[in-house]
């Protein structure tokens, strides 16, 4: 596979340019989160969106699927929603005069999967994801059936200290690109979006690229060229989040899974292509770093106790781990 | 030369010039704490070797401790090398200091042009200059200590102690006596066998507590030896003198003078110290029964021989008996032998011998001598101040009780449940404590508990 040329990706870069304005559009004041997201899309990673309920999180996921135009489907997730609502199910009915099971697919089957409030299911519901995630890909009744390209799937979540919530397993949590905290607004975008913005009324969005620019753009992000010490600063970044690699660790009880690496290594890239860069850098992976790894490591009960986040121990993560692998000389400092 | 490879070339003169730097400190790290122990262990050994061997050039020793310095750099140097960075290394600490986004790894790789070089390259690194000077710099004080700072002649080497003066004083009597011939040379022989088992001793020994006491042991056997056989001899001498100056005594005294003689005899040949050879082999050819047979020149001449030789061990008894047991004393008080102590050892060692008697004061101490038994040990008892004893304290004011103390007994009964006991089912847990106080005390660990008193503080 040959290396991005600096002219494709000035290319690429128009159209995602063009989608962050559109998305910007939808959204107000959440500058970073569109950045992240598109970000997670071009790294074709699924994105788990936690905030308080009303905040856009489903309005940007919307504005997200018109503008790439890709068929869209949303599932409001809640506690009775069984596996076989989101995957389909096998209906008996008549074929060529003999009755068999026909599958028929469920909401799953699309582009851009919306799953609003995902934990509000059950687990039993929430795994059925799993395979779909990872795979793209699912299997009723002993029958695989692959899931449309692209397939992402992009979930929303309350944070789980509020009643009637399920938090989800630490497998399915890994299979999530970017766990992205959606934020409340201040003062100004507030009064921004109360100018421009009408109860029950959808904001209007130019579709900007077509699926196979998309397609095009998706590959390119595979060819971005990710050099040998960007490699070695994830995985010593990796490394670090796991108990006794380092101090900052301290606080963690489990430490990243190699998913988490190439999770890293996949978002540094559609920074870097977001960035108009046929390289990704150790500032790309800075940026992503939070996004990828907050979800992916489980806190001691001393460091929550202590009013630790996972944020606080990423953030300590990325100031204890230098870019340079090579350990510096005692007799120097780091300026 | 085009302007993208000179720019390439420039970048990479920058990376090996860091790589330089980096590795260079990396080496002086290394080589700090062998050069600071090797200059401690060299300026201990140069204050040594120049009192040693004061001759010995500074030049030369300068060129020594060079050398040696060489060495560990060169070893260090070896095993630095397993922490030297290449350029290319230290072009990724150029491009993260410089947040280029990894541009130089980038058209290190061919994916990117070469950057434009700016004036200034930094590869974020600094000198410690703490941990760089500090070393070098007390190595170099700990050198130049160990080489100018000003030494003594080394003193001639401490002479071993003198040896007691009873060794000489035993060694001189039994050279007089092997010289006079008095006594058999096989009890000098023994005697200086003795004095030479003492004397092979470690020198800081002779003067130790069991030397001393086994000196003295041998001082008193020489003395008591001596002391026996000029009874001896004067005995059998005096026997003699009466048979040769009354040649008309009766039968039973001449008898009882033969006896006398025989005796003597018979002690002088069963002692450890024997009479001279030549007197005792006149002895032994004499039959104490015929000494009346014996012609009074004869008889004369062995009473002459006697009375000699008793006389002569006479004269080494009374030379011995001065300080009898005080050599030690002796030798502290030396005869204007000890420096400083002069004229004060004169007259010393005519004291009474053995035994001081008994004293108020402490005794005098020595091999044979303590400070005596306890004035009361053998006196009236003392008054018996009873401790141990036990006797119990009232408190008769309440208001200074202090916890524990009995302030008063009652009559009562204690509240027993009286009630007939009953089954109950196995395993049955009666009491799970209260609400949370469960989960804090089994559930938690100790620093668990830490924190979360911290978190609700």
């Amino acid at each position: 596979m040959s290396q991005a040329t600096e002219t494709e990706v000035a290319e690429a870069a128009k159209h995602i340019r063009s989608l962050h304005q559109a998305l910007n559009q939808v959204l107000f004041g959440q500058e970073e989160l569109i950045d992240l997201v598109i970000t997670g899309v071009l790294a074709r990673g699924h994105i788990l969106l936690e905030g308080l309920p009303g905040l856009g999180k489903t309005e940007l996921v919307k504005g997200l699927s018109r503008s790439l135009r890709l068929d869209t489907k949303r599932v409001q997730f809640t506690p009775d929603l069984l596996p076989g609502d989101i995957t389909g199910n096998p209906v008996l009915q008549e074929v060529n005069g003999k009755r068999e099971f026909v599958f028929q697919p469920g909401p799953l089957f699309t582009n851009i999967l919306l799953a609003d409030e995902i934990n509000r299911a059950s687990p039993k519901t929430q795994s059925a994801l799993l395979e779909a995630m990872q795979e793209r890909r699912v299997t009723v009744l002993g029958q695989t059936h692959d899931l449309p390209k692209p397939f992402f799937v992009l979930a929303t979540q309350n944070p789980i200290e509020l009643e009637g919530t399920y938090p989800l397993p630490e497998a399915q949590l890994d299979r999530f690109l970017f766990k992205l905290e959606v934020t409340r607004n201040n003062v100004a975008t507030l009064e921004r979006i109360v100018n421009h913005r009408e109860l029950g009324t959808d904001p209007v969005v130019e579709p900007i690229m077509s699926s196979d620019t998309l397609d095009e753009v998706l590959a390119l992000v595979r060819r971005i060229y990710l050099p040998t010490p960007v490699a070695n600063y994830i995985a010593r970044l990796v490394d670090a989040t796991h108990p006794g690699q380092s101090t900052a660790a301290r606080g963690i009880r489990y430490g990243a899974s190699p998913r988490a690496a190439l999770s890293l290594a996949s978002a540094a890239k559609a920074r870097a292509l977001i960035n108009e860069r046929p390289h990704a850098s150790f500032e790309d992976v800075r940026f992503v770093a939070h996004a990828v790894l907050r979800h992916r490591i489980v806190l001691e009960y001393n460091a929550r106790i202590e009013g630790l986040t996972a944020n606080d121990i990423v953030r300590a993560l990325i100031e204890e781990v230098p870019f340079q692998g090579n350990a510096t000389p005692r007799t120097m400092v780091n300026a | 030369m085009p302007q993208p490879l000179a720019t390439q070339n420039a970048w990479q003169a920058q990376a090996r010039r860091v790589a330089l730097q980096v590795n260079f400190a990396w080496w002086l790290q290394r080589f700090s704490a062998p050069l600071l122990v090797s200059a401690l262990i060299a300026t201990t050994s140069l204050l040594w070797l120049r009192r040693q061997y004061p001759a010995f050039p500074t030049l030369q020793w300068l060129g020594i401790l060079a050398g040696i310095v060489v060495v560990i750099a060169l070893v260090t140097l070896f095993i630095a090398r397993r922490d030297f960075e290449t350029p290319q290394q230290s072009m990724v600490r150029i491009e993260a200091a410089m947040r280029m986004r990894s541009g130089l790894s980038a058209a290190l790789a061919g994916v990117a042009p070469w950057p434009d070089v700016p004036v200034k390259v930094d590869a974020g690194l600094r000198w410690h200059w703490k941990r760089v000077l500090l070393p070098p710099l007390a190595a170099i004080l700990l050198l130049g200590a160990g080489l100018l700072v000003p030494l003594h002649r080394l003193l001639p080497s401490t002479p071993t102690p003198d040896q007691p003066q009873a060794w000489e004083r035993t060694e001189s009597e039994l050279a007089r006596l092997e010289e006079e011939k008095v006594i058999d040379q096989e009890y000098i022989e023994e005697v200086r066998k003795k004095i030479d088992d003492l004397r092979a001793q470690d020198p800081q020994e002779w003067f130790s507590h069991a030397s001393m006491e086994a000196t003295d042991n041998m001082r008193k056997e020489h003395r008591a030896e001596t002391k026996r056989l000029e009874r001896e001899m004067s005995q059998a001498a005096k026997a003699l003198e009466t048979l040769q100056k009354n040649p008309q005594l009766g039968e039973k005294e001449k008898a009882r003078l033969a006896n006398e003689f025989d005796q003597a005899m018979e002690a002088m040949k069963n002692g450890a110290m024997k009479p001279n050879p030549a007197l005792m082999e006149q002895l032994k050819n004499l039959d104490p029964q015929q000494l009346g047979q014996l012609t009074p020149e004869q008889m004369q001449q062995l009473q002459q021989n006697l009375q000699k030789n008793a006389e002569q061990l006479q004269g080494e008894g009374q030379q011995g008996e001065g300080g009898q047991g005080e050599e030690w004393l002796d030798e502290l008080l030396a005869d204007g032998s000890h420096p400083g102590d002069k004229g004060k050892g004169q007259g010393q060692g005519q004291g009474e011998g053995e035994g001081e008697g008994e004293g108020d004061g402490p005794g005098k101490g020595g091999v044979s001598r303590g400070p005596g038994h306890d004035p009361n040990l053998l006196g009236k008892a003392s008054q018996d101040l009873e401790t141990g004893a036990v006797e119990g304290l009232k408190a008769t004011d309440l208001s200074k009780a202090r916890p524990g103390d009995l302030l008063e007994l009652q009559d009562g009964k204690h509240d027993v449940d009286t009630s007939a006991s009953k089954l109950s089912g196995g395993g049955d847990v009666s009491d799970t404590g209260k609400g949370g106080d469960r989960v804090w005390k089994d559930s938690l660990d100790p620093q668990e508990q830490k924190a979360l008193k911290k978190f609700f503080e």
